[in-house]
C-alpha cells in the first residue's frame, strides 16, 4: 500500500492566513487574542476571544457568489482553495470522481441558531425563510466546498461533527479512504466560526481565561475560544512524486477512543487519552521513543492540561520528559473543530522545517505539569515523527501520527 | 485481506414500534404514525403534522434513573442502543473488554438543545446558563451520552450527511470492521422531532401539504413534500469470524456499499440521477454481484417531488425494466422523514422483511406517479423471499448512498 502524504496546507487563523504568514507569525509567538467585536459581551464575566479580525483572508480566494454562504462555509472554502494552491493543484486538474472532501466541526453554522432566536424574540420568526435549512445542517459545509470545487469522489462530502477532536477525525477518515483506494485525493480538515453559543457555554463553565491562554502554566486560567479553518490535501506518495509535488509529511496512523466517563470532564486517570495514543502508535508501527514532538491539545484549562500530561506520561514513561510538547492554543486560542486540523498542519510544518513552535505565555512551572512544554519560544530541532492529540466533549479522543518521508 | 462484516443485532425506537419485529408487524398491518404533532406549545401557527413518538418514555428502557442529563435526542439514542446491544447479546463485560465502538449518524442532533441554550442565555443572561445544557449543545452530544451510558470505550464517531447520515455512518462502521480496526461496532442513526426543525422545513417549503393520506405519499401523484419524523435505529456489526467464534446469531451481512454526490446539489436532474447511479454501481461492485441478484429495495422516497423522481430514475438506469418487478417499499410513507435515523430504520425493516419472508407495504401508495419509472411498491404486504436487498438513501443536497444487505440462509451459514 502506497503511503499517504500531505502535499498542501490551507489555513485561516486569527494570526494570519496562508502557510507562510501563519508559520512565521506562529514562530514569532504572535497572539490572536483581542476584545470580542462580533457580539456584545457586556453581560459576560470575560470579554476576550481569538476572532479573525483581519478580513483580508478572503481577498482573491472567495468571489462575490461565495459570500452568500455562512461564515464557517466561507472559512472552509477559502482554506480548501489555499490548500489546493499550496499543493500545486489547479482546480481543473482535479479528477471529480476521485477527489473527496471530509471535514470536522464543533458547531457548524451556529449563527443560524442565533438568528432563529433573535428573530423569534423579536416576534419576526416568519422571516426565517429557507436560510436555516440551507445553512444550518453542518454537512452543508463540506457539501458546498465539494460543489464549488465540482468534486464528488471519496463517497461524497461528509461532516464529522466530533467537537474539539473533529479535525483529527476528518484527517483519519480521509486517510482510510485513500488507503482503501476509494479516492486519489482528499481535502480534509476542520472549521469553526466564532459564535456566542460556545463562548457563553465555556464562560458559564468558568473555563475562559480573562486575558491570555497559558497552557500548562501553574496559574493557567482557562482557554480562550477562537475561530479558524485548516484543510490538508492528502494523496498517495506515488501520485505526489509523479507530479513532482512537495511533500510535507506522511500520515503514519491514528487512534480513536472514548473515555465513556463524562460529557465535559476528563477521564480521571487519563486512560482514554492514553488508549488513543497507544492505538495510533500501534497502527503507525512506532514506539513511544520514536516520537520527536507532541502537538498537545493543551487548552489552558486546569483539568485538560493536568490530565493530558498524566496521559502522556502513562504512554511515554520516562521518554515523556525527553519529548517536547507544545500548545499553539497559547497563540490561536481554541479554534474548536478546526483546532486539531490546524495542529496537524503545525506538525507538517515542524517536520518540514525542523522547528517546534513554543507554548507562549508560560510563566510559572506547575509541579503537576512537569514536562518540556517548549516554553515561550520556538525551538530548532529535527522532527522525524510527530504526534497530534485532540480531545473533545463526549469523551472522544483522537491521536494522529505524522512522519517525515524517508528520502 | 478485508474481513466480512455481519449484522448480529438490531434495535429501534420508532413511532411504530420499539423493536424490528413490532415495527415490521405494524407496517404490515398498514399502520401510519403520521398525525397532528402534540409536542409543540406554540400559539398562532398552522397545524403541525408529523410522525412523533407519542408515548416515548426512556424510563421504560433505562429504569428509574435520572434522565436530566439526556435531551430527547440523547434519550432516543441511548434507548435504541440498549435495544440493539441486548438483541446482539453484547453484555457490559464484553463491551468493556472489546472496547466496542460507536458510530452515530445525525442531521440536526442537538439543534433543539442548542436553540434553547442560546435562548435562555439571551433571556436570563449568560451568567445563568446551565453547564449541563451546554454539554448537550454540541452535535456529537448524543454519541457522547450513548457511549457514557453503555460504556462504549472504542472510537466514538458522529457523522453528518443530511438525511443520508445514517447510511453514511453504516458505511463508515462497516469499513472499520472490514479493515480490521474494529472487532465490533454499534452503528446507529438518531433524530428528534422538534419545533425548530419542523418550523425551518415549513419555511423552506419542504413539508407535505394537505392531501389524500394526509399528504404523505412517496412516489405518488400530487405529492408535495414530507412529514418530519423521529426515532433511532441501530445495528451491531462484527467481524464475521469473531461473530462465529462467539456463537452469535447472524442476521445479515453488509455485502457492499457505495456513495456519491451531485455537485449541482439537485439543480441539474441528470447530474443528480448520475450520482445515484454511481452509488448503486459502487455498491454492486463491492458486493461483487450483478443487479439481477437484488430482490428487494428499501427506498428513500419521502414524498419530495424532485427527490422521489431522481431516486426512481437512478434505480431504473441500473435495473432497467426489471425495476417494475423488484418488490420495493418506502418507509417514510408511514414513519415520516426521520432524517439521521431514516437509513438505519430502512435497513432494519429490510432485514426484518427478509427474515419473515414478508415485505412491508408502502402506506397509501394506491396512486403511483406514472410519469416516474415504475417501481414495484404496494400498499399491502407481500410474501417474498430474497437473498440480497438494496437500501437507498438520498439527501436534499446531493448526497446519495446505496448499501447492499445479504440476508440469505447461505450468506448466514457462510458467515
Amino acid at each position: 500500500m502506497s503511503s499517504i502524504t500531505v502535499t498542501g496546507l490551507g489555513l485561516v487563523t486569527s494570526i494570519g492566513a496562508g502557510v507562510e504568514i501563519f508559520w512565521s507569525h506562529l514562530l514569532e509567538g504572535r497572539s490572536g487574542f483581542s476584545e470580542i467585536v462580533s457580539f456584545d459581551t457586556s453581560r459576560y464575566r470575560v470579554h476576550r476571544g481569538a476572532e479573525i479580525r483581519d478580513e483580508s483572508w478572503s481577498d482573491g480566494v472567495l468571489d462575490e457568489s461565495d459570500r452568500q454562504f455562512g461564515r464557517a462555509t466561507q472559512l472552509a472554502l477559502a482554506a480548501s482553495r489555499m490548500a489546493l494552491k499550496d499543493a500545486g493543484i489547479a482546480p481543473n486538474e482535479l479528477d471529480p470522481a476521485r477527489t473527496g472532501v471530509v471535514m470536522g466541526t464543533t458547531s457548524g453554522e451556529p449563527h443560524e441558531v442565533e438568528r432563529f432566536n433573535d428573530l423569534d424574540l423579536a416576534h419576526r420568526l416568519d422571516e426565517l425563510g429557507a436560510r436555516f435549512t440551507e445553512r444550518y445542517p453542518c454537512n452543508h459545509i463540506p457539501g458546498l466546498v465539494a460543489a464549488r470545487l465540482g468534486v464528488y469522489g471519496g463517497g461524497g462530502p461528509v461532516m464529522l461533527p466530533v467537537a474539539c477532536a473533529a479535525g483529527n477525525c476528518a484527517i483519519s477518515h480521509a486517510f482510510d479512504l485513500l488507503r482503501t483506494g476509494e479516492a486519489d485525493v482528499m481535502l480534509a480538515g476542520g472549521v469553526d466560526a466564532f459564535s456566542r453559543i460556545p463562548y457563553t457555554g465555556f464562560a458559564g463553565l468558568l473555563a475562559v481565561a480573562p486575558e491570555k491562554c497559558q497552557p500548562f502554566d501553574r496559574n493557567r486560567k482557562g482557554m480562550i475560544p477562537g475561530e479558524g479553518a485548516a484543510i490538508l490535501v492528502l494523496e498517495g506518495r506515488e501520485r505526489a512524486e509523479k507530479r513532482g509535488a512537495r511533500i510535507y509529511a506522511e500520515i503514519a496512523g491514528y487512534g480513536l477512543s472514548c473515555d465513556a466517563y463524562h460529557m465535559t470532564g476528563s477521564d480521571p486517570d487519563g486512560g482514554g487519552a492514553a488508549r488513543a495514543m497507544e492505538k495510533a502508535l500501534g497502527q503507525s508501527g512506532c514506539a513511544p521513543e520514536d516520537i520527536d514532538y507532541i502537538s498537545a491539545h493543551g487548552t489552558g484549562t486546569k483539568s485538560n492540561d493536568y490530565h493530558e500530561t498524566l496521559a502522556v506520561k502513562r504512554v511515554f514513561g520516562e521518554h515523556a520528559y525527553r519529548t517536547p510538547i507544545s500548545s499553539v492554543k497559547s497563540m490561536l486560542g481554541h479554534t474548536m473543530g478546526a483546532a486539531s486540523a490546524i495542529e496537524a498542519a503545525v506538525c507538517c510544518l515542524a517536520i518540514t522545517h525542523g522547528i517546534i513552535p513554543g507554548t507562549m505565555n508560560y510563566e510559572e512551572a506547575d509541579p503537576e505539569c512537569d514536562l518540556d512544554y517548549v516554553a515561550n519560544a520556538a525551538r530548532q530541532q529535527p522532527v522525524r515523527v510527530a504526534m497530534n492529540n485532540a480531545y473533545a466533549f463526549g469523551g472522544t479522543n483522537a491521536s494522529l501520527i505524522l512522519k517525515r518521508l524517508p528520502q | 485481506m478485508k474481513k466480512r462484516v455481519v449484522v448480529t443485532g438490531a434495535g429501534a425506537i420508532s413511532a411504530l414500534g420499539d423493536d424490528p419485529a413490532t415495527l415490521h408487524q405494524a407496517l404490515c398491518l398498514g399502520n401510519s404514525a403520521i398525525g397532528p404533532i402534540t409536542r409543540f406549545d406554540r400559539q398562532n401557527l398552522p397545524a403541525a403534522r408529523g410522525a412523533e413518538i407519542r408515548d416515548f418514555d426512556a424510563k421504560r428502557y433505562l429504569g428509574e434513573v435520572n434522565l436530566r442529563p439526556l435531551d430527547r435526542t440523547s434519550q432516543l439514542a441511548v434507548c435504541g442502543a440498549k435495544r440493539a446491544l441486548e438483541s446482539a447479546g453484547w453484555t457490559s463485560e464484553m463491551r468493556e473488554v472489546a472496547e466496542m465502538e460507536l458510530v452515530l449518524g445525525t442531521m440536526f442532533c442537538s439543534v433543539r438543545t442548542n436553540t434553547q441554550f442560546d435562548r435562555s442565555a439571551l433571556i436570563s443572561g449568560p451568567k445563568h446558563i446551565k453547564p449541563l445544557d451546554f454539554a448537550n449543545t454540541v452535535i456529537n452530544s448524543a454519541t457522547g451520552q450513548t457511549a457514557i451510558w453503555h460504556r462504549l470505550r472504542g472510537a466514538n464517531m458522529t457523522i453528518s450527511a443530511g438525511t443520508t447520515s445514517g447510511v453514511h455512518a453504516l458505511q463508515y462502521a462497516a469499513r472499520r470492521v472490514a479493515l480490521g480496526w474494529s472487532r465490533a461496532v454499534l452503528v446507529g442513526g438518531v433524530e428528534e422531532l422538534c419545533f425548530e426543525t419542523w418550523y425551518a422545513f415549513a419555511q423552506s417549503g419542504h413539508l407535505a401539504g394537505a392531501g389524500r393520506n394526509g399528504g404523505s405519499m412517496p412516489f405518488s401523484r400530487g405529492r408535495t413534500g414530507f412529514f418530519p419524523g423521529e426515532g433511532s435505529g441501530y445495528l451491531v456489526l462484527e467481524d464475521s469470524d469473531a461473530a462465529t467464534a462467539r456463537g452469535a446469531t447472524v442476521l445479515a451481512e453488509i455485502a457492499g456499499y457505495g456513495s456519491s454526490y451531485d455537485p449541482t446539489r439537485g439543480a441539474n436532474e441528470n447530474s443528480a440521477v448520475a450520482a445515484g447511479v454511481r452509488a448503486i454501481k459502487t455498491a454492486l461492485e463491492t458486493a461483487a454481484i450483478a443487479p439481477e441478484i437484488i430482490g428487494c429495495i428499501s427506498a428513500s422516497g419521502n414524498g419530495s417531488a424532485a427527490g422521489d423522481r431522481v431516486e426512481a430514475c437512478a434505480l431504473r438506469e441500473i435495473f432497467g425494466a426489471r425495476l417494475a418487478l423488484i418488490p420495493a417499499f418506502a418507509l417514510a410513507a408511514a414513519l415520516g422523514e426521520t432524517f439521521g435515523a431514516s437509513g438505519l430504520l430502512q435497513t432494519i425493516t429490510l432485514i426484518e422483511s427478509a427474515r419473515r419472508g414478508q415485505i412491508t407495504p408502502t402506506h397509501g401508495v394506491e396512486d403511483y406517479d406514472e410519469t416516474l419509472p415504475i417501481m414495484a411498491l404496494s400498499s399491502s404486504p407481500r410474501n417474498a423471499s430474497f437473498d440480497h436487498g438494496l437500501v437507498m438513501s438520498n439527501g436534499f443536497d446531493g448526497s446519495t448512498v446505496a448499501v447492499i444487505i445479504a440476508v440469505s440462509a447461505k450468506a448466514q451459514s457462510d458467515g
